[in-house]
Parts: C-alpha cells; sequence; structure tokens
C-alpha cells in the first residue's frame, strides 16, 4: 500500500510548490498588462498544442514557456509553463498527471528564466550598442511618446523631450539615430545565444521534465520504489523524451528569434514588466 | 474549449458538491487498495462514464484502460519479487510470485479507476466550475486563466482570418499544393503518365515540398498571430487599467447557485466520506498482500463502510438515471 500514498505524498509535495509559486505571485500585485502577456503566451502554447495534436510528443509547450522565461523573467516562465500544462488539459484531459506536468513545464521555463534572463539583450556580438544612460532616456522617450496618453505628467515630459528632439541640432539627431539603430540590433539574437537557448531547451526537457513526469509512472506502475526501478522507469520513458527534446528544439529554434524580437519590441514600445513604477 | 456538451443531473449541480466529490472518490480510490473497494469505485466510474458519453466511454476503455492495467499488473511481478507464494523463476532466477501478481493487477486497477474517475471529471467539471473555485482565492491566476479560455478559441478564429488573407494575397502554401486534395490531383495526373517509377519519385518529392511549405506557412501564420495577439493584449490591459482594474478588490462572477439539493448532495457525500474514513481508521476494513494475501471486513461498521462507499460511487450514475426517469415521465404526461 505505501507506494500509492508515496504518489500522494508526492502530489502533495508538488501541489504546495505550485501553491508557493502562484502566491507569490498573488502577492506581487501584476499590472494587468503583465497579466494579459503571460495570457497570450500561455493561450499560444495551448493552441500550439491543439494544432500539432495528432503528432505525438509534438507540442510547442516548453518551447514557450522557455521564450516567456528569457523575455519576462523566471517567474513569468513558471506561470506560463504551469498555466499552459494545466489549460490544456482541459482539452487533452485531466488525470493524476496534471500536477506533475505543471510542475515540470513551469520549472523548465523557470529555469530558462534564471539562465537567460537579462542577459539575452546586451553586450550582443560587441556591436557598439553601449548606450549612454542619457542617450536611452531620450530614445525610451521617443519610443513611449507614441503610446502614453493616460499619463499627464509623463505627456509633459514627452512633449519637452519631443521638443528638445525636433530642434534641429545635428548633436541630437545623431544620438538618436545611434540609440535607434543600437536599440534595433539589441532586439536581435545572436545565434551563438540561440544555439545554447536551443542546448538548453533540449537538455532541460529530457532531464527536468523527463525526471519530474516519469517519477509519476515510477509510482504508479512498480510497488517497490528503488533506484534499480527507476532506472527502469527512465530508461523506457528516454525514447519519448528525447523525442519530445527535439521537438523542443526544433520549436526554438523556429520560433525563439520571432517570438523573442516581437516581445521585446512590445517591451520596449508599451514599458512591458517594468520594475519602477511612473 | 470545453467540450463538455453533455448535460447530465449531477454536472447540473453545484460545483461545491463536484469537487467535493471527486476529490473525496479519486483519493480515497489512491490511497487504499483494498480489492472489493477499489472494484465498486471502477464500476462506478465506468458506469457513469457510459453514462455520459456512451460509445465513446467504452472505446476509452477497451482501447486504453484495459491494456494498461495490464501492463501494470505484469510489470509490479518484474520488479518485485515478495510474497509466499511462488508460481516460478523468471529468467533472472528471481521468484515470480502470486502475492505480487495481484497487487500489480490492484495497482493497475487502482490507475484505471483514478483515469477512469478524470473522465468523468472531465466530462462535466467546466472550466468555469474551476474559475468559482479559485475566483475568489487567487484572483490574479484565475483572471489568466479566463483570459486564456478566451483566447484559445479566438487565436483559432484569427489563425482562420489570416491564412485565408494570405491566400487572398497569393502568398503561402495555398498556391503551391494546398490541402490533400490537391495532392492527390497531381499524384493522380503522375500517374497517368507512361514512365510510372519516375514520376512517382516525382510526386513524392512533391508531397514532400508540399508538406515542408505548409509547415513553414503555419509558422508565418504563428508569427503574425503573435504580433497581433500580444498588441490586443496590450489594449486589453489599457483598456482594464482603465476601468479601474487593481484599484479594489476584485470580485468574481459565476453562475451557480447554492439550492436545497446541491445542499443535500453535499451532506450525503460529506457523510459517507466521514463513514469510510472512520471506518478506515478504526480498521475494521483492512487488507494486507506481503507476504500473504489477506482481507477481512469486520463486522457491521465495515460492512457499513461498503455499503456507505457504493452509494458514493453510485451517486452520480444513479442520479443521473433518477433524473432521466423523471424527465421522461413528466414529459409522457404533457
Amino acid at each position: 500500500m505505501a507506494v500509492f500514498n508515496y504518489y500522494l505524498a508526492a502530489v502533495a509535495i508538488i501541489v504546495l510548490a505550485l501553491l508557493l509559486m502562484f502566491v507569490r505571485f498573488e502577492g506581487r500585485r501584476p499590472k494587468a498588462r503583465e497579466l494579459a502577456v503571460i495570457a497570450v503566451l500561455t493561450a499560444l502554447a495551448v493552441v500550439g498544442r491543439a494544432i500539432f495534436f495528432m503528432l505525438p510528443q509534438f507540442k510547442p509547450v516548453a518551447a514557450i514557456a522557455i521564450i516567456a522565461g528569457v523575455a519576462l523573467g523566471a517567474e513569468s516562465g513558471f506561470m506560463v509553463g504551469a498555466l499552459s500544462a494545466f489549460l490544456g488539459n482541459f482539452i487533452f484531459g485531466h488525470g493524476p498527471w496534471t500536477p506533475f506536468q505543471m510542475l515540470a513545464f513551469g520549472s523548465v521555463g523557470y529555469f530558462a528564466g534564471l539562465l537567460f534572463h537579462g542577459v539575452a539583450w546586451q553586450g550582443e556580438g560587441g556591436h557598439d550598442c553601449a548606450v549612454k544612460d542619457k542617450d536611452k532616456k531620450i530614445l525610451e522617450h521617443v519610443d513611449g511618446a507614441k503610446m502614453s496618453k493616460c499619463d499627464e505628467k509623463r505627456c509633459c515630459e514627452d512633449k519637452k523631450i519631443l521638443e528638445f528632439i525636433q530642434a534641429p541640432t545635428s548633436d541630437t539627431r545623431r544620438i538618436v539615430a545611434q540609440a535607434t539603430e543600437a536599440l534595433s540590433h539589441n532586439r536581435r539574437i545572436s545565434s551563438l545565444r540561440l544555439t545554447l537557448l536551443c542546448l538548453y531547451g533540449g537538455l532541460s526537457v529530457v532531464v527536468l521534465y523527463g525526471l519530474i513526469v516519469d517519477i509519476l509512472y515510477l509510482l504508479f506502475f512498480t510497488e517497490s520504489v528503488s533506484v534499480q526501478s527507476l532506472l527502469a522507469v527512465l530508461a523506457t520513458g528516454l525514447p519519448f523524451n528525447v523525442l519530445q527534446g527535439v521537438v523542443t528544439i526544433f520549436f526554438l529554434a523556429v520560433l525563439a528569434r520571432p517570438m523573442l524580437e516581437k516581445l521585446e519590441r512590445a517591451k520596449q514600445k508599451f514599458g512591458l514588466m517594468q520594475k519602477v513604477e511612473h | 474549449m470545453n467540450t463538455a456538451s453533455v448535460r447530465d443531473a449531477f454536472g447540473g449541480l453545484h460545483p461545491g458538491p463536484g469537487y467535493l466529490f471527486f476529490g473525496f472518490v479519486i483519493v480515497f480510490s489512491v490511497v487504499f487498495l483494498h480489492p472489493v473497494v477499489l472494484a465498486i469505485s471502477f464500476a462506478g466510474a465506468t458506469g457513469y462514464a457510459i453514462y455520459l458519453t456512451g460509445a465513446k466511454a467504452v472505446r476509452f476503455t477497451l482501447a486504453l484502460l484495459v491494456p494498461v492495467m495490464l501492463l501494470a499488473a505484469l510489470l509490479n511481478p518484474a520488479f518485485n519479487h515478495r510474497g509466499a507464494t511462488i508460481l516460478f523463476y523468471l529468467w533472472t532466477g528471481n521468484p515470480f510470485t502470486a502475492e505480487s501478481l495481484l497487487y500489480g493487477a490492484l495497482g493497475g486497477l487502482m490507475l484505471g479507476t483514478v483515469v477512469q474517475w478524470f473522465y468523468c471529471y472531465n466530462a462535466i467539471m467546466t472550466a468555469d466550475k474551476f474559475i468559482w473555485l479559485f475566483g475568489r482565492i487567487t484572483p490574479a491566476l484565475s483572471l489568466v486563466v479566463c483570459m486564456v479560455l478566451r483566447h484559445v478559441p479566438h487565436y483559432k478564429n484569427q489563425a482562420m482570418r489570416i491564412m485565408s488573407a494570405r491566400q487572398a494575397m497569393g502568398i503561402g502554401a495555398q498556391n503551391e499544393a494546398f490541402g490533400k486534395r490537391k495532392i492527390r490531383i497531381s499524384l493522380q495526373g503522375c500517374n497517368v503518365d507512361k514512365d510510372g517509377a519516375n514520376n512517382e519519385a516525382f510526386g513524392k518529392r512533391k508531397i514532400l515540398r508540399a508538406i515542408i511549405s505548409k509547415v513553414k506557412d503555419s509558422f508565418a501564420v504563428f508569427g503574425i498571430l503573435t504580433t497581433w495577439a500580444l498588441e490586443n493584449a496590450i489594449d486589453t490591459a489599457d483598456s482594464m487599467t482603465s476601468r479601474g482594474y487593481g484599484t479594489g478588490k476584485r470580485t468574481s462572477y459565476s453562475d451557480f447557485r447554492l439550492v436545497r439539493r446541491d445542499i443535500y448532495a453535499l451532506v450525503f457525500i460529506a457523510t459517507a466520506a466521514v463513514i469510510c474514513a472512520a471506518t478506515v481508521a478504526s480498521g475494521a476494513i483492512n487488507v494486507s498482500y506481503f507476504p500473504l494475501f489477506t482481507m477481512g471486513v469486520k463486522g457491521w461498521a465495515g460492512l457499513m463502510m461498503l455499503l456507505a462507499w457504493l452509494a458514493v460511487c453510485a451517486f452520480p450514475l444513479v442520479f443521473g438515471l433518477w433524473e432521466d426517469a423523471i424527465w421522461r415521465s413528466l414529459k409522457s404526461k404533457i
């Protein structure tokens, strides 16, 4: 009988872990925009999983969770991964595997955020993209002036800066041109980073996702939880996990660059995910 | 998003009794590996699944559940060699015991039971019931859940519109060989030709090219969808903010009202749960597998527990059939 209590214990631990993440998320009182972007990515993952449902293991969930983690941070990556697993199961069926999948996809996104978030956009390829702080601020306002209609104070500031920019000084023009070029260059993701990301994607799916989800089958199928039976279950699951790892690498190779660029653009254009309140 | 087209009496109840029922039945089936308890639970779940979805549930049970259950039954004795009754020796030299086989079979039955209950759960516990449960506890999270539930069909539609727009512009996979029909036509055209072998290879290459261009096109559509979705979401978020999102405590709307029969159902399930838990804790019903299989139901308490368990497991099915019978009798009088 002990085995099945192992299962319940595992579920209890996982639910607690998920709850901790969710409570943290709630406690942060996330802004509407942050929620909206997380919802978009989650929905894209679910739709992607539904589009490819006829091909076994061909799901972009891990890839999109990783992209979310890279672009928006570890916590958002976790939320996107866990929620896509959970909501996707409204289509594909809930079962004893739901909490395990949630934790597995969530942690794939979480560690992607820890490893790649914030690093990905700085100092690309040694190009002259060291925009000075002042220039950066100007640029932010140029980009931001298009959207911020709500904040009066900010509008005034924008006006001032726009006037400053429109003044026919060659110096300002130069700064803006330089900064614009640097920023657009910054949005691009280098091949090296893309390769690293793909590598991480494949490894994390095989190791993290595979381990977490296969433990479920260990708890369900064998009575004696031992190293031997764990290895046997892992060996059985390995082909599936490797297949999914390859699929994730494929999705990352195809999707990572355009999606990260789009997210970065949205972040710059709309001032998403900013820690500083204005 | 929710494929719950099934309307039945139990699914029509308030989500409260539903969550209590599934929580209790699934946890109790997992915790207590007793043959009689599991058999009752599996019968209840299968009966209800068949009542809900008919032939689909039968197919699901026979094609998916039974093989998995058999696999689980055979897997356990291969790894676990405890038990007194040795049937034969495996090629590894380890004994294959009857107790271990039985244990594996019951483990498989347990797995099948849980999956079967989840099958019923998927049929009647829709996402709006989930929102009812979590809307007040975790407002931000369930807001995301709500948004995603709305986005999924929305994005599917938008993807269709993007595709037809691209088609109208003459971009995309459509113009090479779109869909199965065109591929088949091109294949037929090839077969008519004299040089069969050569053309067959040509046809295959054409199919491959069609598939590749279809995949490429899908990713292009996905990219366009992403840009559009992000802009759209920012619009939604700004509109939410301007309507006061985040300024106060978030309320949650739900369509469910707790009426008298929901309370009856709640009380019924809760009473049965207490009886079952108390009997198992007192040891009036027990089971042991190793080294020898023994199973005992002691006195009235044990019997009462089995009756309560039977009543709970049969409840959704009986309730549904009962309501159907009432409906039919009322209809015939009109």
